[in-house]
């Protein structure tokens, strides 16, 4: 990038009450998508616009439940533990 | 002063430019005529700075670099313009070196003017009264000076194919910084100028355009990028801790800078094992990313999911399906299943250094953590599954309790039934493996030593009528992990409140007391993870993150020291 095209962001950067963003530019980040080429992605480049508006963070389907907090598998189907129990079967019939 | 007869003069009224918009103080001009990256210009726009590099090679070259020193001084009178006239000066003569030499230098030397140039640039920003007009020319050469530094130090190539020698060891020899350290620096100076204000601005006002504080997180995030590339991102400490102090609500300014600094913030606090504080901003770093910056979202999501891991908090089917969370999810859903499953195998194979999986974490430098925090949430599942399958459950007065012999015995056995399958494939697990029979070199003859002089390693003192007489010890048979082991991994999850109850040494045992009242013995002894965490936290702010509700309330703290400045008529 050369410093004349960082001038954009320079001059929109005075911060400012009103925070509503041209849609145009809003829009840009994805204008062109680039392929996920995962070895080369871990740089955090610049944003392609300065600044955007609370609603272009909002994902389709809200925020709700992103994380689950209680995930104790009881499952003793699952290979690990059916395995599990077989070993423990075998320290029981030792006592 | 002009030569006679120069109107033609692409310096001349370059210079003439530069210094109108000195005098009405325009930095925004000015940044739009320096331009450094003269490719990306539109062909109208390139001719007249390959006007100016033909001139300043046919009147100033190197040969003549004194001659174009003092054309450039000469413009900016000192009478006139102060203390900025010579730091002003040698910026603009560095940009002309750097425009007079740029077709002929190769990559390192480019990068290096630029540097210098940038360097200059944020002297002159320390004017107190020119060094507004620097603030967008400041702001646009860290980005820049950041974007060089990275890719040369990305692509060494870019160094090794020129003609000079590359001097500069990104490995950092002994008391030699890299470039990218050395350009961080830069930036860092940069930053504290922008931090310092201007004299009796209120800490808690809203910058303006031609207040310094306009370039506190840009110039910030700049830096961190290079701290970051350099790997030295413990350096930001000091910054951090001067935002505390000094600046102004992360809120006031726009959001590609909040999130590229949160995200960096977040970063910074994983690295130092502070995951709840990295969870924090990484969350407001995720949720305040443009939504279709796809490639944003899953850095910020690669580090969020790790603090979250870290934590005992595991990433939802909803958070898995989105776009950004497709590749990560795929490294860390096993490791997820791991923990869930209580595998202590598994687990050390998953993020074992030699497999694919460790590599993964590695580069993305989570992977000590993961190793270091997880293990212990792996033992609490496997201690939980071994009571679900194995525990008494209790009666009317009786205490559910699990024998320790059980987690002992099955621990044993899941690290045994990989180092069997390890040895089939090379891979297999170094630290349980060598563990075994590892001594460290320091000790490798001590059971001859002892016999020698006669020292008695429990007083530490020399007997002599020990010489000869001590017997070494024969090595225990038992497999890993011992009682012991296994008692102190019980005792640190009672001690961190993920297990609840007591632990029984002479017949070792687990014991959940009070299980009837709270729903059971695995509700009672076996709480969530995160629950437990979350009810921990006491601290409210976390460093390097200013809010404003926070500066509101805390009127003793530290910054309103340093808030008051002298008011100025």
């Amino acid at each position: 990038m050369s410093s004349g095209s960082s001038n954009t962001p320079t001059a929109k950067m005075q911060p400012t009450q009103k925070t509503e963003v041209d849609p145009a530019q809003a829009s840009k980040p994805t204008s062109n998508p680039q392929p996920t080429l995962l070895e080369e992605d871990d740089e955090f480049e610049d944003f392609p616009v300065e600044d955007w508006a609370q609603e272009d963070t909002d994902v389709p389907g809200g925020t709700t439940h992103l994380w689950e907090e209680s995930w104790d598998d009881d499952d003793q189907n699952e290979d690990f533990s059916k395995q599990l129990k077989e070993e423990l079967k075998k320290v029981e019939a030792t006592k | 002063m002009p030569p006679v007869g120069s109107n033609s003069s692409a310096l001349d009224s370059f210079l003439t430019e530069i210094i109108a918009s000195v005098r009405g103080k325009n930095g925004g001009r000015i940044t739009e005529l320096i331009q450094l990256d003269f490719d990306s210009l539109t062909p109208d726009r390139q001719k007249p700075y390959a006007d100016l590099n033909q001139e300043l090679n046919r009147n100033f070259p190197p040969a003549n670099d004194g001659g174009l020193v003092s054309r450039c001084r000469n413009a900016l009178p000192q009478d006139e313009f102060g203390t900025f006239s010579t730091t002003f000066s040698e910026s603009i003569i560095q940009y002309f070196r750097y425009l007079r030499d740029f077709t002929t230098a190769d990559n390192q030397s480019k990068a290096s003017k630029i540097r210098q140039l940038t360097s200059q640039c944020v002297t002159a920003l320390g004017d107190s009264k020119y060094g507004v007009i620097m603030i967008p020319i400041v702001l646009s050469f860290s980005r820049t000076l950041a974007m060089v530094a990275t890719n040369l130090d990305r692509n060494p190539a870019l160094i090794r194919d020129s003609n000079l020698p590359a001097t500069q060891n990104t490995e950092g020899a002994p008391g030699k910084v890299s470039f990218v350290e050395d350009a961080a620096n830069v930036l860092r100076d940069a930053f504290i100028k922008c931090l310092a204000g201007s004299p009796g601005v209120q800490r808690t006002s809203r910058p303006s355009a031609d207040d310094k504080r306009v370039g506190i997180y840009l110039t910030a995030n700049s830096c961190l990028k290079l701290l970051i590339q350099c790997r030295k991102l413990r350096n930001a400490q000091q910054m951090f801790s001067s935002i505390d102090a000094q600046s102004p609500p992360l809120s006031y300014y726009p959001a590609a800078q909040r999130v590229t600094y949160l995200y960096y913030l977040g970063r910074y606090h994983f690295a130092n094992n502070h995951f709840r504080r990295a969870q924090a901003v990484l969350e407001k770093a995720y949720e305040q990313c443009h939504r279709q910056a796809i490639k944003h979202r899953r850095l910020i999501l690669t580090y969020l999911m790790a603090a979250n891991i870290c934590l005992g908090r595991l990433p939802s089917p909803a958070l898995l399906s989105r776009p950004e969370a497709s590749e990560i999810g795929a490294r860390y859903v096993p490791l997820c299943k791991i923990i869930q499953s209580g595998d202590l195998a598994r687990f050390q194979q998953y993020l074992d250094l030699d497999s694919d999986s460790g590599q993964w974490f590695l580069k993305r430098s989570v992977l000590l953590q993961l190793q270091d925090r997880c293990e212990i949430i792996v033992w609490r599942s496997l201690i939980r599954k071994t009571f679900l399958l194995s525990g008494y459950m209790g009666e009317e007065k009786k205490v559910p309790f699990l024998r320790l012999q059980n987690v002992r015995h099955v621990a044993s056995w899941a690290l045994k039934r990989l180092k069997d399958n390890g040895a089939a494939n090379s891979n297999g697990l170094h630290t349980t493996s060598n563990g075994t029979n590892y001594v460290d070199p320091e000790f490798a003859g001590i059971d001859a030593a002892i016999n020698e002089t006669g020292f008695d390693p429990e007083s530490g003192q020399y007997l002599d009528e020990y010489i000869g007489q001590h017997v070494p010890a024969v090595d225990q048979p038992e497999d890993p992990p011992t009682m012991a082991e296994v008692e102190s991994v019980v005792l640190s999850l009672i001690q961190q409140g993920l297990l609840r109850g007591f632990a029984l040494h002479t017949n070792p045992r687990f014991a959940i007391p009070g299980s009837q009242k709270a729903g059971g013995p695995m509700r009672a002894g076996f709480p969530p993870v995160w629950s437990v965490i979350e009810s921990k936290q006491t601290e409210a702010a976390v460093p390097g993150l200013v809010e404003e509700a926070n500066l509101g309330s805390e009127g003793g703290r530290v910054v309103r020291i340093f808030g008051a400045r002298p008011a100025v008529a």
